[in-house]
């Protein structure tokens, strides 16, 4: 650490810094540090997402890593303009960020062919009141 | 000693300039390298000569300089830790694709290969920046991408925005702000030398009219199998405007095309001591087509064997799912049409890289007829709790088409004139509240006597199903149960008609168990997987009063054989079959299977 400080400038000290931080901790997936987004992990696989539903608090931000066990998947949240290509098994992940501004139920599901099935696979983002109160 | 990092950049700016140069030219002029460092050059002149005697590069004075295999080999490095850089910022960090060159420029001098490995592993060892821009591998190998650019790509072809190939921020913000990034689906409707200017439509048929030169800088893939589109033509061109038209009210992303999918099945079969035979098994495509985001259109159109005999009892071009969606809500959908109906595993999962072995399993072929799809409409959706169903009145089978090895196979209407003077209804119910597991119950029953008024032989097909997939392994398992009315009177029937008892059971039942295990992973994508499965399956299970079971059709089989995935698409098979009858009359069988499937 002392030879890489040597050599870089304060800014991509702290970068370079952040990114060994992220490669360490390749488990931080629920843990929220300090104001980034918490991160959720999303499989996709003929024809379903893993988890089905995924719930975030009103207000919160979160970022959506999916990554498919099989063959290219899309990934539309309903309404939005969250339209993500999702990466065959093994050559990465597509991320994509959620903010529950409202309360309600976000449907998403993949909208690049995959099969016979292809329309069945959908989920939903389940965005809860910040005060206690009942999803519409 | 490491190289510093003013002599990657020689080495970067080498290896760049000498893969602009057109050929047959080898060697890049003295001037255009320092122009490209921004140095005098007598510096540039200097510093290669330095270079030359380190037997990185090849220096020729007056005619320019040239990368040796180690120079290559280093300058590929510098651009594998530059493209992970980027695509780590990007991914990872929130970056986006414009802010990302410059911080990569700086820090592609100070990580360490320890680092830049973990990054490549963490990113799921990628193969393109995110400007579309190959990663070379660790060992400074970089694959060969074969693009055309926006200039020479076929006319209003669909084609795919692999590279960007200029990282100008304002550029790039460009290409953002049109949907032009790569991955991008798009096709150049006109070229006009006049005006050098190139007319692109993009997603959600958005236009854009952008100059020659920045139209080279971008490559694009065509896709493959244009010439196949002919016979969907009709259904995926001019997808349409009244998308464009949700889309532009704010719901983005449809309509999503396509514009075509499909799936391939070619095998080598061999028997016992029978000759081998090469057989193009299947050649499907599918077709979607979105009229709005809410009702949609899925259509499966299957050549089976390569070649239609051109009779209409022989043909085997089939129609195998053409259906329209309307989705209403998660809880509950419309759909009508030709449909797959949902019992067992296969039937609605038969794309090759989903399923083991080359042929699919017995029990869904003579005791769940696979590709099992007839007319109908039907309700689907999603319940609480993690279940899913399906419900379908559709179209019955035709009785006196049932035969004694292969059941109500030969049964299927196939949406092709269905006689529907009765109705079937079938559903399944899936449950998939545990991570990895689907357990599912499905049934079908039907009056199947359209074709025999006086008889009742209806039919009743009960079925459940287990799938756990967990890391390596893969578990299924399959039970499924045929229950004929009235087949006593049915025999005599097609006796009458066709002058010979055709044995056919009054119940009908096949199992199968099966394990697969992940094996070797040669590094994501490439898999390895070995599996073995059991059958049991009797097409003559109970006979009605009067007919004695043929023995031959009762019969086991135990599958094993490997699958190796050269992509996630792609499955090369193999396996050994050793089929048992329990007739003392009928040699068992042994069958040797290889098979190449894939999906797109």
């Amino acid at each position: 650490m002392v030879v890489l400080s040597e050599v870089m400038s304060t800014r991509r000290y702290v970068l370079a810094s952040m990114a060994i931080l992220v490669v360490a901790l390749p488990n931080a997936a629920s843990v929220r540090q300090g104001g980034t987004p918490r991160v959720i992990e999303i499989t996709a696989e003929r024809f379903e997402f893993w988890p089905p539903e995924v719930k975030v608090s009103e207000g919160e931000e979160v970022e959506l890593r999916i990554r498919s066990d099989d063959t290219n998947h899309g990934f539309r949240i309903v309404g939005t303009g969250t339209n993500l290509l999702i990466p065959k098994r093994g050559k990465g992940y597509a991320v994509g960020r959620f903010t529950g501004s409202r309360p309600g139920r976000y449907t998403f599901e993949c909208n690049r062919m995959c099969g016979a099935g292809h329309n069945f696979m959908r989920g939903e983002i389940v965005v809860r009141p910040s005060a206690t109160g009942k999803i519409p | 000693m490491l190289p510093s990092s003013t002599v990657e950049n020689y080495l970067k700016a080498i290896y760049h300039g000498v893969a602009s140069l057109a050929r047959p030219q080898r060697l890049l002029p003295m001037g255009q390298l320092a122009a490209a460092l921004g140095v005098a050059p007598g510096t540039a002149t200097t510093m290669v000569k330095t270079l030359a005697e380190s037997g990185l590069v090849r220096y020729e004075p007056y005619a320019g300089v040239a990368l040796t295999a180690s120079g290559e080999k280093l300058a590929a490095l510098v651009l594998r830790r530059h493209r992970l850089i980027e695509l780590f910022l990007v991914r990872v960090m929130g970056y986006s694709w414009d802010e990302v060159h410059e911080e990569a420029e700086q820090l592609e001098h100070a990580v360490t290969d320890r680092l830049v490995d973990r990054m490549d592993q963490m990113l799921g060892r990628p193969e393109v920046d995110p400007h579309g821009d190959p990663i070379p591998s660790a060992d400074g190998r970089v694959k060969r991408q074969t693009a055309e650019s926006l200039l020479t790509c076929p006319l209003q072809t669909p084609v795919t925005v692999t590279r960007v190939i200029d990282q100008d921020r304002a550029f790039l913000r460009f290409i953002e702000s049109h949907d032009l990034k790569p991955g991008q689906s798009i096709e150049v409707e006109h070229r006009d030398a006049a005006s050098d200017s190139v007319r692109v439509r993009g997603s959600n048929d958005k236009r854009v009219t952008i100059g020659m030169r920045a139209a080279s800088k971008l490559l694009v893939h065509v896709a493959k199998l244009i010439v196949l589109v002919a016979i969907g033509a009709a259904l995926v061109v001019g997808a349409p405007s009244t998308a464009a038209a949700q889309a532009a009210g704010g719901d983005a992303g449809y309509p999503n095309t396509g514009p075509l999918s499909g799936y391939m099945d070619f095998h080598f079969n061999k028997t016992d001591h029978q000759p081998g035979v090469l057989d193009f098994h299947r050649f499907v495509l599918l077709m979607t087509h979105s009229f709005t985001p809410k009702i949609r259109f899925v259509g499966e159109l299957e050549l089976e064997h390569a070649f239609v005999e051109g009779l209409e009892e022989s043909g085997e071009l089939e129609l195998e799912q053409a259906y329209v969606d309307f989705l209403l809500s998660r809880r509950i959908n419309v759909r009508a049409g030709m449909l797959l109906m949902p019992i067992g595993i296969i039937n609605e999962r038969h794309e090759p890289p989903v399923y083991n072995g080359v042929e699919r399993p017995f029990v869904d072929t003579v005791i769940i007829p696979t590709t099992w799809f007839d007319v109908g409409a039907g309700v689907h959706g999603e319940l609480t709790g993690g279940f899913r169903y399906r419900a379908y009145a559709v179209a019955p089978l035709n009785s006196l088409q049932f035969t004694a090895d292969e059941g109500i196979r030969e049964g299927r209407q196939k949406g092709s004139n269905s006689n529907v003077r009765n109705v079937a209804y079938t559903g399944r119910l899936e449950y998939r509240g545990v991570r990895g597991l689907t357990l599912a119950a499905s049934a079908w029953t039907g009056d199947s006597s359209f074709s025999t008024p006086r008889l009742d032989t209806s039919v009743t097909l009960t079925e459940f199903d287990a799938r756990y997939r967990r890391d390596r392994l893969e578990l299924r398992t399959q039970f499924a149960d045929v229950r004929i009315a009235d087949a006593g009177r049915l025999n005599d029937s097609i006796a009458r008609a066709v002058g010979i008892p055709p044995n056919v059971a009054k119940r009908l039942r096949g199992y199968y168990a099966e394990a697969g295990y992940r094996i070797w992973n040669a590094g994501a994508p490439r898999d390895l997987v070995a599996f073995v499965r059991y059958e049991n399956f009797d097409t003559q299970f109970r006979m009605p009063d009067g007919l004695l079971p043929l023995k031959e059709f009762d019969r086991d089989a135990w599958t094993m054989g490997v699958t190796y995935y050269p992509d996630p698409d792609v499955a090369v098979k193999a396996d050994y079959t050793r089929l048992r009858n329990q007739s003392g009359l009928f040699a068992n069988r042994q069958l040797i299977n290889v098979g190449l499937g894939w999906w797109f």
